[in-house]
């Protein structure tokens, strides 16, 4: 009996979802616009290459004859300049340090070099001075423009110390065999060690450089596999804090809490049964957004049923789905009717999507704000999902984190369940 | 075993106190209308007596037993006085969902529905129809229908024909007493005293929280019916004037339109007196007549007021 009591009111809940237009659009229209917004907009096929900069040059150095190193040969290798096989600059030449500046305050150029007069001749014999404009078109590019530039000029100086150390050597032998004060064993011996210092000073520190994890990042199926993610969490916030606010107010408002309570159903059964039909309804939406994704914009999920750690994915999405329902509960204690819920439900539903690192990652956010993450359990549980779906992290790695989410579960379900019996029930039965 | 025992029931909304000791009893299958005006407690009775709210004094049982216990609901039928249909589903698909609440199953409900509908006028067309698209009447007619799914043997009704047209309301009339014929126990509130007085077995009248009077309707006229009522019937619509003229002669009276009924002492000396004032004041009567009381005519003894 209860069990068909449950199920009559998933069967409305669903009918009444899937006959409302507005409904509709929150739950999958919205989220899907997102989804495709990052996949053809933010992200578009052929976006995530390594980064290439456009640098604008002035160069006034117009001494170069008979020299080592001329500017000429540096606008050259800047040119020339690869990271994994695509060029790292596109360099410009500019006339004169007005049109480059305007270019650079307008955005469109990420760099500007200044090469000033005897440029070539300072950089063969001595040291040689050169200034760098920083440009930036977004928050973030200035700090990357700064990266690569000041990256490339460290590597340049390194080479061009190297092929100085080079010839100091070649000369100094050359000297050496000239005075007739060459001893073929000693003098051997100092010299392969003044070459060797003297490459030290050229290049004192040689890193090796390697790739790790940021290629699950970079990867542009990963990435929209991390906001596919990201829209059902937001797509959950939203709809389940505000069903979770307003439900039992939406039945009060609509005349059928009062028919209901006269039927045989108790009202914690009434309680269990608008949870359980909410939950599947943001469940079809959560498979509906995923099936999107997968197939829609090609972004990288995975569910392989060999793999234990995969199993975990739906009940994760359940837990998900509960605590935004579970949340919305303990909002209907600050609203008084089902508009206050409503609106309640889906203002917080929607700043926590966009601050606590449920759509937006939780890095781009101010310091004091990324707490709102750190301590969010439907951020946490985001997470884990993308940790098993999107990067295929292992169950061990996942044990910290899924023994958070369960603690967060159970101190949702006992806040519920105090409401319930201190205000929820008192309300159902306040007619 | 009484089929409802009501006994000294007490509410309170806040501070104010909605019933007060409310006792009724009911032995036998039949139709009781629960009379009385808007805001007299009827609804909080009723939703009391249905168990969804709980009395803060006095207790109810129905057939022994809380009506919050859920076997106890399995044999109530109840339909309020707002229908609580969804507006966006269908008339089946709302009873398929307050059908399943007492575990019947579907293809029960569908048949039930499609029976009852067409009794009611209501075809397998318009059940099919989105329930938003219904008229209020319509509205009604499927909350009365869905009240019945579950084949209650006692049916607690609120208001069941307020905004029906009076064709409608006689057919809803002949279903309720379609279902007295099958033993039923229907519980009926109403603020029509023609509803009342024509379906009810027994009345018990209800005001300002307090049942004042329950009896038999014709024991109920004759015990505090008055004596006389005159009708009045003018040519044009009553005014305060001819209140005023009335008034000297009676103080419970009340007005419809054209019409006025006045409860009268000794209408031989009085009535020819009334009606010749009302000339002299260029008021024509139309027609007068002596006529039976009413219920309203019994409430309006008992209180002082009209029954609207």
């Amino acid at each position: 009996m209860k069990a068909r009591q449950i199920y009559s009111f998933i069967v409305r809940d669903l009918k009444i979802v899937f006959s409302d237009k507005v409904a509709l659009f929150w739950l999958i229209a919205w989220p899907l616009i997102w989804i495709f917004m990052v996949a053809y907009v933010f992200i578009p096929p052929g976006s995530v290459t390594p980064v290439s900069l456009d640098v604008g040059v002035v160069n006034h150095d117009t001494n170069t004859t008979g020299l080592n190193f001329t500017s000429k040969d540096f606008i050259e290798i800047l040119s020339n300049t690869t990271y994994k096989g695509g060029k790292l600059f596109d360099v410009k030449e500019y006339d004169n340090e007005t049109l480059l500046v305007d270019d650079l305050k307008h955005g469109r150029l990420d760099l500007g070099i200044i090469i000033p007069a005897n440029f070539s001749i300072n950089l063969t014999f001595g040291t040689a001075n050169i200034t760098v404009l920083i440009g930036a078109r977004d928050i973030h590019s200035a700090s990357i423009n700064y990266a690569v530039i000041n990256a490339f000029l460290n590597e340049f100086s390194r080479r061009i110390g190297v092929v100085k150390a080079e010839i100091t050597m070649m000369y100094l032998e050359k000297s050496m065999n000239y005075t007739g004060q060459y001893n073929q064993t000693l003098s051997s011996e100092l010299i392969d060690y003044v070459r060797r210092y003297m490459y030290g000073i050229a290049m004192p520190l040689n890193a090796t450089y390697k790739e790790v994890k940021p290629e699950a990042y970079a990867n542009r199926a990963n990435i929209l596999g991390w906001y596919t993610i990201g829209a059902i969490g937001m797509m959950l916030l939203y709809s389940g804090f505000s069903q979770g606010a307003a439900a039992m107010y939406r039945e009060k408002a609509a005349g059928t809490l009062r028919r209901i309570l006269a039927s045989p159903v108790t009202p914690s059964i009434l309680v269990v049964s608008i949870i359980l039909s909410n939950i599947v309804i943001l469940l079809i939406s959560s498979i509906i957004l995923l099936i999107t994704g997968i197939y829609g914009v090609g972004a990288h999920i995975l569910f392989n049923p060999l793999n234990p750690a995969h199993w975990l994915t739906p009940i994760l999405l359940l837990v998900a789905a509960y605590m935004s329902l579970g949340i919305g509960i303990i909002l209907s204690l600050f609203a008084k009717s089902e508009h206050g819920a409503d609106s309640l439900g889906v203002a917080l539903g929607l700043f926590l999507a966009f601050t606590a690192g449920i759509w937006f990652p939780r890095s781009w956010m101010p310091q004091w704000m990324q707490l709102l993450a750190e301590y969010f359990p439907v951020t946490w549980t985001l997470d884990t999902l993308r940790n098993i779906m999107v990067y295929s992290i292992g169950l061990t790695e996942l044990i910290p984190d899924l023994l958070k989410i369960a603690i967060a579960l159970i101190v949702i379900i006992i806040l519920d369940i105090i409401i319930y019996r201190a205000r929820l029930k008192k309300y159902i039965t306040m007619y | 075993m009484a089929i409802l025992l009501v006994k000294d029931v007490v509410k309170y909304f806040d501070s104010r106190r909605v019933l007060d000791s409310v006792s009724w009893r009911i032995e036998n299958p039949g139709i009781y209308s629960l009379l009385g005006p808007n805001g007299a407690g009827k609804t909080t009775l009723l939703s009391i007596i249905t168990g969804i709210i709980e009395p803060d004094g006095g207790r109810v049982l129905i057939k022994d037993s809380k009506p919050s216990n859920p076997s106890t609901r399995m044999i109530i039928g109840y339909c309020p006085q707002e229908p609580g249909l969804i507006g966006n589903l269908s008339g089946y698909d709302n009873a398929l969902f307050y059908g399943r609440l007492y575990g019947l199953r579907s293809r029960d409900i569908i048949d039930r529905v499609s029976k009852m509908g067409e009794k009611l006028g209501l075809s397998r067309n318009d059940l099919r129809m989105k329930v938003g698209k219904y008229s209020g009447g319509m509205k009604k007619k499927l909350a009365l229908i869905i009240s019945l799914l579950h084949d209650p043997e006692i049916l607690i009704l609120d208001e069941p024909t307020t905004g029906m047209d009076p064709g409608v309301r006689r057919e809803v009339w002949q279903l309720l007493l379609d279902l007295k014929k099958m033993s039923k126990t229907i519980i009926l509130a109403t603020h029509y005293m023609e509803e009342a007085d024509q379906l009810s077995d027994r009345v018990a009248i209800i005001d300002r929280g307090k049942i004042i009077v329950e009896d038999k309707p014709s024991v109920l006229k004759e015990k505090y019916g008055p004596k006389t009522v005159l009708q009045l019937r003018f040519e044009n619509t009553i005014n305060n004037e001819v209140i005023g003229v009335v008034k000297k002669y009676s103080d419970k009276y009340y007005v419809n339109e054209r019409i006025v009924k006045i409860h009268i002492g000794e209408p031989e000396k009085y009535v020819p007196e009334l009606i010749g004032e009302l000339y002299s004041h260029g008021y024509r009567v139309v027609e007068f007549k002596l006529v039976k009381p009413t219920l309203e005519d019994v409430f309006l003894k008992l209180t002082g007021r009209r029954l609207e």
